[in-house]
């Protein structure tokens, strides 16, 4: 049998060796954890207080009212929070006003309670605060839970939250797949996580919400805040049994 | 030795080395680390933790402050302030380089280690397979394997000279890496002194003859040692504005040596 070469497939640059999927022209690297993650977590709050049936309610409230605006030539992803940066005052009050005609506000307040009031620059603080008082303490908490939940994008938390970003196309009637397509039951995904049909279903949703996280071209300046403002609110922690 | 000055010995070198952990963790509390760009305080924060642990390992041994162990781990150590010095001067890109550097060996190694797999005994092959699997596993943690570069150059490309020039410290190179290199790498300016000795037969022109000498304790090589870590703590201080009330280790080590000189402690 004749042997494998090292590094077989790589490309030699001066002293580098380029692995051959980094030799292809335009490759942009994302990163679940570093630049997804704080995007999405808004609603891994809402899904841990509530549901992830309450979460896609609140998806599908803002494309309701979000269909209603001009098309924009780079159209927006609802399921980011960057999303929210920059519309109106008055797109801003018509998605809050939608929440609460729904019934859905208050959760959504209490449940984004973290974000709101520890993150200066989280846009969807127009929800405004929730209706009773919550120390930061509990805030923290709450806020670190959740992080730790989602951290894993193979884990059903996390698939679920990177499922949102096409849900949300989906729900805009923005995506369409093609009829001869073996399409995964994405339900799967929480009903039955360990089935050969939910994992289908979770490379699915990684790879097109990947890739459609990419076609965003978002800048980074929120999940920077957003890890960064995770270091002033609470100290490193060092695994039990270990000592500095 | 004496009861009195091997308990006081004990209690300095114990003492010591406390301090060298209580002005890492003062000046590591008072440090906010970057999150999102996590190589950084990653890369600072370990190879200053890397040179603490060099420089209590030396204290917890007595028996390697000698000639042939001791200017082994000081050379580790002028290496690892001149590297965390060079990345400071540009911590994002330079701990980023320094992390995929690390990252393409690894690389590089588990591909010897799957390459080879055929030419193992077959009762190592589970054992192989098992340290393939564990060391991919680490890899894959940081970044994916197909993402990762390898560099078979210096990490830095540049010397450890130019690097030093460039982080102000060209002396620490000259007067500590350099002459530390011989032993670390064995080379002849090393070995010629510590490992041969002249042949005592005419007959035999003068050879040289090898030799396994034992050599006793020389103190200083831990106040060099208390030296580097030192400053290595002053340049995170400086760099990172970080304040720290505990005493350099140097200084601790001029105030509380139980001896007078290293001569003294020679000698016991």
């Amino acid at each position: 049998m004749k042997k494998k070469k090292n590094l077989e497939g790589y490309k030699q640059r001066g002293k580098r060796f380029i692995p051959p999927l980094k030799q292809l022209p335009g490759i942009r690297e994302y990163s679940y954890v570093n630049d997804m993650l704080p995007e999405l977590i808004w609603l891994g709050l809402i899904h841990d207080r509530m549901s992830y049936n309450f979460g896609a309610r609140t998806l599908e409230t803002v494309v309701g009212v979000t269909k209603k605006w001009p098309k924009l030539d780079n159209p927006k992803n609802f399921a980011t929070q960057s999303a929210y940066a920059d519309i109106t005052e008055g797109q801003k009050s018509e998605i809050k006003n939608a929440w609460n005609k729904h019934s859905l506000l208050n959760e959504i307040q209490h449940a984004l309670a973290p974000l709101v009031l520890l993150y200066d620059n989280f846009s969807l603080s127009f929800v405004g605060p929730p209706s009773s008082l919550i120390s930061q303490e509990v805030l923290i908490q709450r806020m670190k839970q959740c992080v730790r939940k989602h951290l894993n994008k193979y884990e059903t938390p996390g698939i679920v939250l990177l499922g949102t970003i096409m849900l949300t196309r989906l729900m805009a009637g923005t995506i369409k797949f093609a009829a001869n397509l073996d399409i995964p039951d994405f339900n799967s995904v929480i009903e039955k996580p360990e089935t050969d049909e939910a994992k289908r279903a979770a490379a699915f949703l990684r790879s097109s919400s990947m890739a459609e996280f990419g076609l965003l071209s978002l800048k980074n300046i929120w999940p920077k805040y957003f890890w960064n403002r995770g270091a002033e609110l609470s100290r490193c922690e060092y695994p039990e049994n270990t000592l500095l | 030795m004496t009861d009195e000055q091997s308990k006081n010995i004990d209690k300095f070198l114990s003492d010591y080395c406390n301090i060298i952990v209580a002005g890492f963790k003062e000046r590591w509390d008072n440090y906010i680390p970057e999150i999102y760009h996590n190589e950084i305080s990653e890369v600072i924060g370990g190879l200053a933790a890397r040179q603490a642990t060099l420089a209590i390992e030396i204290a917890r041994n007595p028996g390697i402050w000698n000639g042939h162990i001791a200017p082994i781990i000081l050379r580790c150590m002028t290496d690892t302030h001149i590297t965390l010095a060079w990345i400071l001067d540009s911590p994002l890109e330079r701990s980023k380089e320094y992390i995929r550097f690390g990252l393409g060996q690894e690389k590089l190694f588990i591909e010897y280690l799957q390459n080879e797999i055929d030419q193992i005994p077959d009762g190592e092959i589970d054992e192989v397979e098992q340290l393939i699997e564990i060391r991919k596993a680490w890899l894959n943690s940081q970044l994916l394997e197909w993402a990762i570069e390898i560099n078979i150059g210096s990490w830095s490309g540049k010397s450890t000279r130019e690097m030093a020039i460039e982080a102000g410290c060209e002396s620490l190179y000259k007067f500590a890496y350099v002459p530390f290199s011989g032993p670390a790498h064995s080379m002849w300016q090393h070995v010629g002194i510590y490992n041969v000795i002249q042949c005592n037969n005419p007959l035999h022109k003068q050879h040289k003859i090898p030799i396994i000498p034992s050599l006793g304790i020389e103190p200083d090589y831990l106040y060099r040692s208390s030296k580097y870590v030192s400053r290595t703590y002053i340049l995170i201080s400086e760099k990172l504005d970080l304040k720290c009330d505990v005493p350099l280790p140097i200084i601790f080590f001029d105030n509380n040596f139980p001896f007078q000189n290293s001569n003294e402690a020679i000698n016991c």
